[in-house]
């Protein structure tokens, strides 16, 4: 959940003050436990005090009256009942024995104790003045006897400040009397117990008496730190006692201090414990550290504070979260109902509800509009009443909520409103189920399907026929033809396939644009289809291409049939801008027979057979047949292509050179034609006529061009040539409109150091026409190079005086149709001298071609053509022996 | 396991093995260096006592060196002589921290002569009854004197026969004997108890000795050493007939023909001889600080079958602390 810096700092605070809570409080409890626990130590402690110095006390009286009933305790009795007496006692450190001895038995004494083995020992005392000594107490047992202890063997307890005092007062009070030693045995500070032990088996009444029948001194040490008996009595509690024999005397403290590090000590708990009949205070301390509050819950219960501390809020927070986004949810879903509603009656469909007894209980606008009432009218009406429906196709009634599966999905519904309209719809009818399942009614939505059922069929009509003929398109004609020749297998039917193709089309889409090419094209489609019966199929395949499927037709028939098309065609004339464009058609048949092995290879057969009729002179109807010569020489025409690839990678072409002469001024250069050949294997040369055509089909002129240039260039560089001697290459319309071709050019005139004065490039009409804008500019681009240009064939297509004038040529040669019969044919000797007049007022020279005798030569020679060109002035040549012979 | 594995595990317990003998030989050389001279040799008991209170109390604490110089055994002063200086050599090279001495004979060769008043501290234990032939005390020497426990048990026996007045000591003829017999004389003297000598050299002798000393009050049994016939068998088996006197003695080997008996604990020597060497390395005392004592504690033996003629009824705390004699 993402939280606001706000909510953050809430937290935070929250954190802080639960934090501070129970770390507060966790002390709080935590110290009232330590000091209730310290308070139970110290009771403890003082109890244990008690008792042990109640038990030493005890213990020093059962000794005493021990020495009473036994006159002869020995130093090996002594050990024995002294440590029996430390085991009962651990808090008792020694047991010590002095017996009284008066001051004249001292010598004596000392003897007798050398003599039992302690050659060093005297009895010592405090006092000089030893002659006011009444009596000595000289320690003799010391139990533990050690090397330590053993040094006090001898000491006179009599002597020492203070104690006198106190060993009457406990002999006077007839009680063990707790005193304070200082260095004494081991230790420098220690308490202990005196007991007075007496002669005789009772203890004697008085204090007179019983300072006379004084026979020693018993004395105990203790051992405070073996008070604190409980194991678990804290072992930082530091224990001291104040002891002070009355109350002027300064206290002596007897410190039994662990060692402890009171740096870290936050805190100290004390105690002063009076401890009643003994002049003794008990002080307990014990330092509360850090290291014992992190060792405490109090971190736990912090941090478990500080959990609460955020949960809580955090809680919080989510609470009210929850709540607002409750809220947004349900403004959201408010929104989103009326944004529903507003749908629903903006949509298209018309939407209805019905309850579970099919009552309508709402519908929107478009419900309204469907079935032609009001709202009003439609809530709580049966639903049934309003919607009325047919099956399209059977005119049969439908109950609504009888519907079926396959009745919904169709689209052959009818609403039948009450208006009499009928409206084609679908429907869909939905149930509604609650949360449980329960059945809430249903949902039926009913579309009107008009609209859509009529752009179907406008895409249905798009997608079979071309919008610009309205014929049938490529699509649809292969499906019809599919379906043509699936009926000849199965029915032995005859039809033909027809293949179309407009000659000189071209020429006018180019020359005139698209928008004449298209008017063309409709008026031709019209005309096609005028010819044909109802039940035929034409369509058109591409730009100036069309198909026909001849149903049941015969193929004289069909002949028949495309001898009209082709003479209708033939008749059209299109005016455009003052010019009147003549078109032809070449028709192809195939017959679409149980023969017929695929729509492919009938396709492929008719496109043959068109270009059968296109070669034949174009205007032509061929008709395909299975044995036919020339198609099974198209079929090979397609086996020129790998032939001329071949070729191009093995140079396998060669050049011929024919010669072009003067006709009457010999002054006038001769120019010689190169003229290309396909070295075959069987050595004969192949004649261009025979390859071009495969070339040009497949798109390989190009290629080839590029080869004859650089082969030319190559020659004659490779002959040393007279100064006038010029060479004509022709060039392709392929290569016309290849941008490449001028670079091409000049960088084989670089290789082989041409002179481009010699060169003359032929272009044809047909071609320079095709591509008038890009001729131009190429012929513009050489001729700056020094090149010249030559339109072949002058004649046999537009022959365009308009266009002849807009291109800057230097040679132009007429179509040798017009010069072989010139002699007898008066319309080509006038069209050839117009040619002639016109040439020279374009400052352009003529040649004419096909110049077979002299006849022509004379008449040629009276217009005035400059050159002539055919097998009366030279037949072509290998290029390598024309070159040798002129050169000098 | 591979074979580089095998060397690096071998090398890796070599490695600790050498650092853990390293560290126990540091620990020793830090400790300080007790000297340990017995008078006899490891086996006998006395001085097996002695040096098991000894050991038992210094162990861990001080590096300990002994040497014995079997006076038991060796009684020529030569061999000897050369013990001792070999010894002295000893201390002069090894400058012990302290040196401790088991019984008269390592005081009277090498403490007396050579090292009163050195700089090593000497402490003692076991010499018999009285440093003050060997020159003690001195500034460098202190220790625990061996007492025979008469005292307590004269003490005792007068309690458990009330008015005694006459004892006999019954012991082999011997000059040991002669002296712990005036021990006891001058004791019985101070407590007005008569204490006639009865020394013999026999066996048979010792018997009828014993039968005349049921006369008196009660019977002191000193040691058959030197009586060369001892018939202990015998002996055991005569005397609770020939018994109607309490006996007491001092010497655990007697207890079979005694009633009573108080015996020396060698390794109380012991323990106080540590103790004080301790005190010296340890706490800087000086030995002329630490007075020399006495032994203060001894075995209680009763000889049931000796004490059952007499008709006295020992004490309980007596038979409690009594450690019960049984025939073998």
């Amino acid at each position: 959940m993402n939280m606001s810096r706000t909510e953050w700092a809430f937290i935070a605070l929250f954190m802080f003050i639960f934090t501070i809570l129970a770390a507060g409080g966790a002390s709080y409890i935590t110290l009232q436990a330590r000091t209730h626990q310290f308070e139970s130590d110290a009771a403890r402690i003082q109890v244990s005090v008690l008792e042990s110095l109640g038990s030493s006390r005890g213990l020093i009286i059962a000794m005493g009256t021990l020495y009473r009933a036994n006159n002869n305790i020995d130093a090996s009795s002594f050990s024995l009942i002294a440590t029996d007496i430390k085991a009962t006692n651990p808090a008792i450190r020694h047991v010590a024995f002095a017996p009284r001895l008066a001051q004249e038995d001292r010598s004596d004494f000392e003897d007798s104790l050398r003599e039992e083995g302690f050659p060093t020992f005297s009895i010592r005392t405090s006092k000089d003045d030893v002659d006011h000594i009444d009596f000595h107490l000289p320690l003799i047992f010391i139990e533990p006897f050690s090397p330590m202890t053993a040094r006090f063997m001898g000491e006179d307890l009599a002597s020492r400040p203070g104690l006198l005092e106190d060993i009457n007062f406990s002999v006077a009070a007839n009680e063990p009397q707790l005193v304070f030693f200082e260095n004494f045995l081991d230790s420098e500070r220690q308490l202990g117990f005196l007991h007075p032990v007496y002669s005789g088996t009772t203890t004697p009444w008085s204090s007179l008496e019983r300072e006379i029948h004084l026979r020693g001194l018993l004395v105990f040490t203790l051992d405070p730190q073996q008070w604190k008996t409980g194991d678990d009595i804290d072992s930082r509690t530091v224990i001291s006692l104040s002891y002070s024999a009355d109350e002027k005397e300064q206290q002596t403290i007897i410190l039994n201090d662990p060692e402890l590090d009171l740096t870290d000590s936050l805190l100290s708990l004390d105690r002063s414990l009076k401890l009643p009949h003994f002049p003794l205070s008990l002080n307990i301390k014990k330092p509360v550290g850090f290291a014992e509050l992190i060792n405490s819950p109090i971190p736990y219960i912090t941090l478990l504070g500080a959990i609460i501390g955020f949960i809580i809020p955090r809680l919080v927070i989510s609470r009210r979260k929850v709540v607002r986004q409750e809220q947004a949810t349900k403004a959201e879903l408010s929104r989103i109902r009326r944004h529903a509603e507003t749908t629903l009656q903006s949509i298209g469909d018309a939407v209805i509800t019905v309850d579970p007894y099919l009552v309508i209980r709402s519908a929107n606008t478009m419900a309204e509009q469907l079935l032609g009432k009001g709202g009003t009218d439609l809530i709580g009406v049966p639903a049934n009443q309003v919607i009325k429906l047919t099956d399209e196709s059977s005119g049969r009634k439908l109950a609504l909520f009888d519907l079926r599966e396959h009745d919904l999905s169709r689209n052959h519904i009818i609403l039948n409103r009450a208006d009499s309209a009928h409206i084609p719809i679908e429907i869909d009818i939905r149930h509604l189920h609650g949360s449980h399942e329960e059945d809430m009614g249903q949902v039926i939505v009913l579309r009107d399907v008009s609209t859509e059922r009529e752009l179907s069929q406008e895409l249905r009509y798009q997608a079979t026929h071309d919008p610009l003929t309205g014929l049938m398109n490529r699509y649809a004609f292969d499906q019809e033809l599919q379906a043509s020749l699936k009926s000849a297998h199965r029915r032995d039917s005859h039809h033909v396939l027809c293949y179309l193709d407009l000659d000189q089309f071209k020429l006018i889409n180019d020359t005139c644009g698209h928008m004449a090419g298209d008017i063309v094209l409709k008026q031709i489609s019209s005309i096609i289809h005028s010819q044909l019966r109802a039940r035929d199929i034409i369509a058109r395949l591409g730009g100036d291409e069309f198909g026909i499927i001849l149903s049941d037709c015969p193929m004289e028939k069909a002949r028949e049939i495309a001898e009209r098309i082709r003479l209708a065609v033939h008749d059209f004339r299109f005016p455009w801008e003052e010019k009147i464009f003549a078109l032809r058609v070449s028709i192809g048949l195939v017959p679409v027979t149980d023969n017929a092995h695929s729509m492919t290879e009938l396709l492929s057969a008719a496109d043959i057979a068109c270009y059968s009729a296109k070669e034949r002179g174009r205007d032509q109807v061929y008709a395909y047949l299975h044995d036919d010569e020339s198609i099974t020489e198209r079929h090979g025409e397609m086996q020129w292509l790998p032939i001329l690839q071949e070729a191009l990678r093995e140079d396998n072409f060669s050049m011929a050179l024919q010669p072009i002469v003067p006709v009457e001024n010999n002054t006038l250069p001769a120019i010689y034609e190169f003229l290309i050949r396909l070295n075959r294997p069987d050595d004969l040369n192949t004649l261009p006529g025979s390859f071009l055509p495969a070339a040009e089909r497949y798109d390989l002129m190009r290629e080839i061009d590029a080869w004859v240039i650089n082969h030319c260039f190559e020659l004659i560089s490779t002959y040393t040539l007279p100064e006038h001697a010029y060479f004509s290459i022709n060039l392709s319309g392929q290569s016309l409109t290849d941008p490449q071709l001028p670079t091409r050019i000049l960088q084989a005139q670089e290789k082989f150091s041409i002179d481009p004065d010699r060169v003359y490039f032929e272009i044809t009409e047909t071609s320079a026409i095709t591509s008038l804008a890009a001729t131009i500019e190429l012929i513009n681009r050489l001729r700056a190079q020094g090149y010249h240009f030559a339109l072949d064939d002058f004649g046999s297509g537009f022959s365009s005086y308009s266009y002849l004038s807009r291109l800057p040529i230097d040679l132009l040669k007429i179509d040798g149709q017009f010069i072989r019969d010139i002699q007898v044919n008066k319309i080509h000797y006038t069209l050839v001298k117009g040619i002639r007049e016109i040439a020279e007022v374009l400052d352009v020279a003529t040649i004419a071609e096909f110049v077979e005798n002299s006849e022509i030569v004379e008449v040629i020679g009276s217009m005035g053509i400059e050159y002539m060109q055919g097998y009366h002035c030279g037949r072509p040549q290998a290029a390598e022996e024309i070159l040798k012979e002129i050169s000098p | 396991m591979t074979r580089v594995k095998k060397v690096l595990r071998t090398s890796s317990v070599l490695t600790g093995l050498l650092l853990l003998c390293l560290s126990h030989s540091l620990a020793a050389e830090s400790l300080p260096r007790c000297l340990f001279v017995s008078s006899y040799h490891q086996g006998y008991a006395w001085s097996d006592g002695v040096e098991k209170g000894l050991r038992d109390t210094l162990e861990g604490r001080c590096r300990l060196d002994q040497v014995n110089l079997d006076t038991k055994r060796i009684k020529d002063p030569v061999t000897i002589s050369k013990k001792v200086n070999a010894l002295r050599r000893q201390i002069d090279y090894t400058q012990p921290d302290v040196i401790i001495t088991a019984d008269d004979n390592a005081a009277k060769y090498l403490i007396q002569p050579y090292y009163i008043d050195s700089d090593i501290p000497f402490v003692f234990c076991g010499i018999n009854w009285s440093v003050n032939n060997y020159g003690f005390p001195a500034s460098n020497i202190t220790g625990m004197i061996e007492i025979a426990p008469i005292k307590p048990l004269m003490e005792w026996v007068t309690r458990l026969v009330p008015g005694t007045q006459t004892a006999s000591y019954i012991g082999a003829d011997t000059l040991t004997e002669k002296k712990n017999y005036e021990r006891y004389r001058a004791l019985g003297k101070k407590m007005g108890i008569t204490v006639k000598q009865n020394l013999v050299p026999s066996n048979e002798q010792w018997k009828e000795a014993y039968k005349k000393a049921q006369e008196d009050d009660f019977i002191i049994i000193g040691s058959n050493a030197g009586i060369n016939d001892w018939d202990a068998k015998g002996t055991i088996q005569s005397l609770p007939a020939l018994t109607s006197r309490i006996s007491i003695t001092v010497h655990e080997w007697m207890m079979p023909y005694t009633s009573l008996g108080f015996t020396k604990i060698p390794e109380e020597q012991g323990i106080w001889a540590g103790q004080t060497a301790l005190a010296i390395v340890e706490q800087g005392m000086k030995a002329e600080d630490i007075p020399i004592v006495a032994n203060r504690q001894w075995d209680i033996w009763i000889n049931q079958s000796l004490v059952t003629p007499t008709g006295i009824k020992l004490p309980g705390r007596l038979q409690q602390r009594a450690k019960l004699y049984n025939e073998p």
